[in-house]
């Protein structure tokens, strides 16, 4: 997979686009959660309603130019994206906060939450899909 | 044996359902606060044996949270906190008001099993 938005992130985060586009592996997180796949369900779950309470929040600070309340979304959801190593979206944040808290550039950050949302789908997929695999394994 | 209480303040409930959990498997006490007035509440009425706090959280940052134990409450319990990469002037700070020890964001919470099992140790 490697979709312009991914390029344009390669060239933006300076992170190569294989890293970038990286199928999910959720097997590690399993391990911290002692085999207990019911927890990891948990995670999964509350990792979705953070990307989706990000997206809301930018949709109402993105267009108020709120910069610290749109810094503040992306602070709180990049602990959990880097912790489930989805390393796409992790990246785009990154950059959202940088531009937050430097910038301020409102077309940028337009750019990179459009990017967020784009590639949201294909993130939650992979996880989905990763979830799937261990829950039958 | 009595297990040891521990403070866990952290609004981001991805992590903190996870370091709950491990906290939990490894023998402690978790009273987990999702912000600073919860985390007001709990020590009004209670002293952990140790606090594992993120520093940004909403209404009572982690270093008010410092502030708060040392100054106003005059506790010497262990202070562990959590900081994202990058943010080494707070972790400074932190030190600076009395923190203990930091860990960065993401946690490992085989690591902070650890740390928190030295600090407890060092008391």
């Amino acid at each position: 997979m490697k979709t312009k938005i991914l390029l344009d992130l390669q060239r933006l985060s300076g992170i190569d686009s294989d890293t970038l586009s990286a199928t999910i592996d959720l097997e590690p997180i399993l391990e911290e959660c002692m085999g207990e796949i019911d927890l990891l369900i948990e995670l999964v779950s509350l990792y979705h309603e953070n990307a989706l309470e990000f997206i809301g929040a930018a949709r109402i600070h993105l267009p108020n130019s709120d910069f610290k309340a749109l810094g503040l979304a992306a602070h709180k959801i990049k602990a959990g994206l880097a912790m489930m190593r989805t390393d796409s979206l992790h990246a785009i944040i990154v950059l959202i906060q940088k531009e937050c808290d430097g910038d301020q550039d409102s077309k940028h950050l337009q750019f990179l939450c459009d990017c967020f949302v784009e590639e949201y789908p294909t993130v939650k997929k992979y996880i989905d899909t990763a979830l799937a695999n261990l829950n039958q394994g | 044996m009595e297990k040891k209480k521990l403070l866990l303040a952290e609004d981001d409930q991805l992590l903190a359902s996870l370091l709950t959990f491990r906290l939990q498997k490894g023998g402690y006490e978790v009273q987990l606060s999702a912000n600073g007035k919860q985390v007001k509440e709990y020590l009004a009425e209670h002293t952990p044996d140790i606090i594992v706090s993120d520093i940004m959280m909403p209404y009572f940052s982690g270093m008010e949270l410092i502030a708060f134990v040392r100054k106003e409450l005059k506790l010497q319990v262990p202070i562990i906190i959590i900081s994202s990469a990058g943010n080494e002037e707070n972790v400074l700070n932190a030190f600076e008001l009395g923190a203990n020890d930091f860990i960065s964001k993401p946690v490992s919470p085989s690591e902070l099993l650890v740390r928190v099992a030295r600090e407890l140790n060092k008391n």
